[in-house]
């Protein structure tokens, strides 16, 4: 009762809001932010009116619905982006880009490689919440220009800059399991050209928690620091920025209570990480008349883990450099006839990139080394038309060559059409390739004892995304009422597919086009969303998801194609906020409706469990609501929040599977059907969060 | 779970009632100013700063008209108490007439500071 009466008492504070600032264009495609004239509530997620990629900003104000203690946790107001664990044991979280995983949307850190490769795994934890200005996602094939890897679409990540952030901001967040957040940034102007930032991030999960009883941590002890300091010039037509970043973290899971220790040996798992990271941005203009300018960046990253999953040993270190050289011009020349409403912009370049993975897994069945290296570099060219602001075409191609996949050629094309003010249509297309990691992309295969044998010669993963979006501006009263529709349809054409139906003591990996499989996705979306009345603002989406891929049914022997398993068919999302006219109190609250998705063949549904049922034979999981909601209370230059999550209290029964230990409740994690990583919904409960964050604005 | 449901929507009503201003015996009037406003973060600024003004208790901008509305409570505030807290934050406000409403209907069009920045 006392629970219940805290949780009621607390449960009243909603987000804040952030100032958006513009993104870094140094090597985007056109993007213009829709102005807001005469409106008091800054929009919170920004959809590009003009641009022809499908793109929805997220600024400050949205990041701060929710707990969004960092990137991964920022998607939960999101139509568009899932995130959900991965697994039961460690954490890690995956997010779902149209039908997809996580792994195939390009994740970048100002136009830069972001988290991908072995980062992949935690990349989006290393990116705290308060260091983050905005963050950008495209859906479908977007521009050629940032690489080959954006499968399903890209996200996009700005830091606070140097030159135009808070001078100092502090944030601290405390949750009701005792983790602990604080974040510290500085940004100063050096001199009238040069201007400084220093972000500093430290966490800790201090207690041991097994809500559910099984044996194991709910969620590990978790410590993490997190460091960032960049520098920005700009000096006539130069601009140049440098950013260096050194990150520690270490996760602690398992059986670590000795109470929970009813077996031989306890199973502890161990993962610690530490990465350093940097880049060099050099832009310069060499005539604005005709837009001519040169963009260089080179980033460089190094990335070491050390990962045991009770007797699992994968330790990995990735070495990436990577080099983008845009040439860009607009051939302004033509402005100078008024009459002229068309308008071209031409943006080619070379790029480079290089990857060296040591990589060792020690399991039950040996030791596999994984060590590889690639280079690939590549050239690239994209030409974009536009007349006036009713119709934009983008084409782009890109050829590379890798050394351990030869020759692949990237086209894609995006257009926008407005042929009124209130009704825009876009459509893309384009490929995508990606290098795979077979243990990263599938971590979560390590928190079980599914026997897997991790191939050592890959092929490479190439897709075909094609998608359509219609979006209506309909004006109502002195406020506008948005509707979207969209439909994405994403094929793979060829890649590493893993298969789980097969046996659930195994997890196989085919080779889709030499083996002639399946794997594709289809996605629909509508949308609506509108400042009802002055402050208040609601958003109702809706998604329809079907991933299909081939496996074996275990019955009848043969390689069907099916529902990929643990891929939700359908998602809700209603978001409603409320901010007072002076901005003094914000309340936000987030509705989900998870779909039911299909369970692995060889499924055993957790005794007394009504979390699930069948249907032709498969295991689906039920449907489940969530529900988030924040209050946040302003003061002239300090606010304080406070939020709960999760608040419907559903959890996943038993969400880690293998056989009892004897006479008690705890899962053997040494028995062969051991298994944490058939997760699809929440593993704790409601949790409860509070947090205050300070900021000192910029002196002018 | 029901009731914890329906306990939690009474509370957040609750809490949205309170966060509303009490209407006491508030003298309210309204001034409407000039203000460069060139682009958003000029309009947030003013509601980060001019919003915890004592005696303030609505403000309405409009980029389109250069213009910030602002409701105070004529006991607590005056205009040239409001004028010197724009002028504090570097936006100057100068009054504007009936008059000068029909003429002030232009676009800054130079750039913020921010956006030269980027």
């Amino acid at each position: 009762m006392k629970k219940e009466l805290l949780f009621i008492l607390l449960l009243a504070v909603l987000p804040s809001g952030l100032a958006a600032q513009q993104a870094d264009t140094l090597s985007q495609a056109d993007f213009r932010i829709e102005e807001v004239t005469v409106v008091q509530r800054r929009a919170s997620i920004v959809k590009s009116r003009y641009s022809p990629l499908n793109t929805e900003k997220m600024t400050g104000q949205e990041l701060c619905k929710a707990a969004c203690c960092n990137l991964s946790e920022s998607f939960e107001t999101s139509a568009s982006v899932d995130v959900a664990y991965s697994d039961a044991a460690t954490g890690a979280k995956q997010i779902r880009l149209l039908g997809l995983s996580g792994n195939y949307v390009q994740l970048l850190i100002e136009n830069t490689p972001g988290i991908r490769g072995l980062a992949s795994r935690f990349g989006m934890e290393y990116i705290p919440g308060p260091w983050m200005e905005s963050i950008q996602v495209s859906k479908g094939t977007s521009s050629v220009v940032n690489g080959y890897e954006a499968l399903t679409g890209q996200i996009n990540v700005e830091y606070l800059k140097p030159q135009t952030a808070d001078s100092m901001t502090a944030n601290i967040m405390l949750s009701k399991d005792l983790n602990t957040e604080l974040n510290l940034t500085g940004n100063w102007d050096v001199d009238s050209v040069c201007s400084t930032g220093l972000l500093l991030h430290g966490q800790g999960a201090f207690l041991e928690l097994d809500h559910n009883r099984d044996g194991m941590l709910d969620m590990p002890r978790t410590y993490q620091f997190n460091a960032l300091n960049r520098w920005y010039i700009r000096t006539g037509d130069y601009t140049g920025q440098v950013l260096l970043r050194a990150i520690y973290d270490r996760r602690l899971a398992g059986q670590t209570h000795p109470a929970q220790r009813a077996v031989e040996q306890p199973y502890t798992i161990d993962l610690s990480t530490r990465r350093i990271e940097g880049f060099l941005k050099n832009g310069y203009v060499f005539d604005h008349t005709t837009g001519m300018s040169i963009g260089i960046i080179t980033a460089a990253s190094h990335h070491s883990q050390q990962n045991r999953y009770g007797t699992t040993q994968w330790n990995a270190a990735q070495t990436n450099a990577a080099l983008n050289a845009i040439f860009q011009s607009n051939f302004e020349n033509h402005r100078l006839d008024p009459d002229d409403l068309h308008e071209h912009k031409l943006r080619a370049g070379i790029s480079f990139n290089y990857d060296r993975y040591t990589e060792t897994l020690e399991r039950k069945n040996g030791l596999t080394d994984l060590g590889r290296q690639e280079a690939t570099p590549g050239l690239f060219a994209e030409y974009t038309y536009s007349y006036t602001e009713r119709l934009t075409l983008l084409a782009g191609v890109r050829e590379d060559w890798s050394s351990r996949y030869g020759f692949f050629t990237t086209p894609r094309m995006n257009f926008r059409w407005s042929p009124f003010d209130w009704w825009t249509l876009r459509g893309s297309a384009g490929f995508g390739y990606r290098s795979p990691n077979l243990v990263a992309d599938n971590a979560e295969l390590l928190v079980s004892n599914r026997i897997t044998a991790f191939p050592t010669e890959t092929v490479q993963e190439k897709t075909l995304n094609t998608g359509a979006t219609m979006t209506f501006h309909i004006p109502i009263g002195k406020r506008e009422l948005r509707l979207s529709g969209e439909y994405y349809y994403t094929r793979f054409l060829d890649g590493m597919l893993n298969d789980l139906d097969a046996s659930p003591q195994h997890a196989v990996f085919h080779r889709l086009h030499d083996e002639g499989l399946q794997y594709f996705a289809h996605v629909a979306q509508i949308e609506a969303d509108m400042e009802v009345l002055r402050g208040w603002t609601w958003s109702v989406a809706f998604r329809y998801t079907d991933t299909r891929q081939s496996s074996l049914n275990a019955v009848s022997n043969i390689m069907e194609v099916r529902e990929r398993p643990l891929m939700n068919r359908f998602k809700g999302v209603i978001t409603t906020s409320y901010q007072t006219p002076l901005r003094k109190w914000q309340f936000d609250i987030t509705a989900q409706f998870n779909g039911p998705g299909r369970m692995p063949d060889g499924f055993n549904i957790p005794a007394k469990s009504t979390q699930y049922y069948t249907r032709n034979g498969n295991i689906y999981h039920k449907w489940y609501p969530q529900l988030l909601a924040q209050i946040t209370k302003y003061f002239r230059t300090w606010s304080i929040y406070v939020g709960a999550e999760n608040m419907t209290n559903y959890t996943q029964d038993s969400p880690i599977l293998g056989e009892s230990v004897p006479d008690t409740d705890y899962i053997n994690p040494w028995s062969d059907s051991y298994d944490a990583s058939q997760v699809w919904a929440p593993i704790h409960g409601w949790k409860l969060y509070a947090g205050f964050r300070w900021n000192l604005e910029r002196a002018n | 779970m029901r009731n914890k449901l329906v306990l939690t929507i009474i509370l957040l009503t609750a809490c949205f009632c309170l966060a509303t201003p009490v209407q006491a015996k508030a003298k309210r009037e309204k001034v409407t100013f000039h203000v460069h406003l060139h682009c958003d973060a000029c309009i947030q600024k003013i509601m980060k700063t001019i919003a915890f003004e004592k005696g303030v208790k609505d403000i309405v901008c409009s980029q389109e008209n250069q213009t910030v509305e602002v409701t105070y409570n004529a006991a607590q505030t005056d205009v040239p108490t409001l004028q010197k807290a724009f002028a504090k934050i570097g936006k100057p406000a100068t009054l504007l007439s009936e008059a000068d409403k029909e003429e002030h209907h232009h676009h800054d069009e130079e750039a913020c500071k921010e956006e030269k920045k980027q």
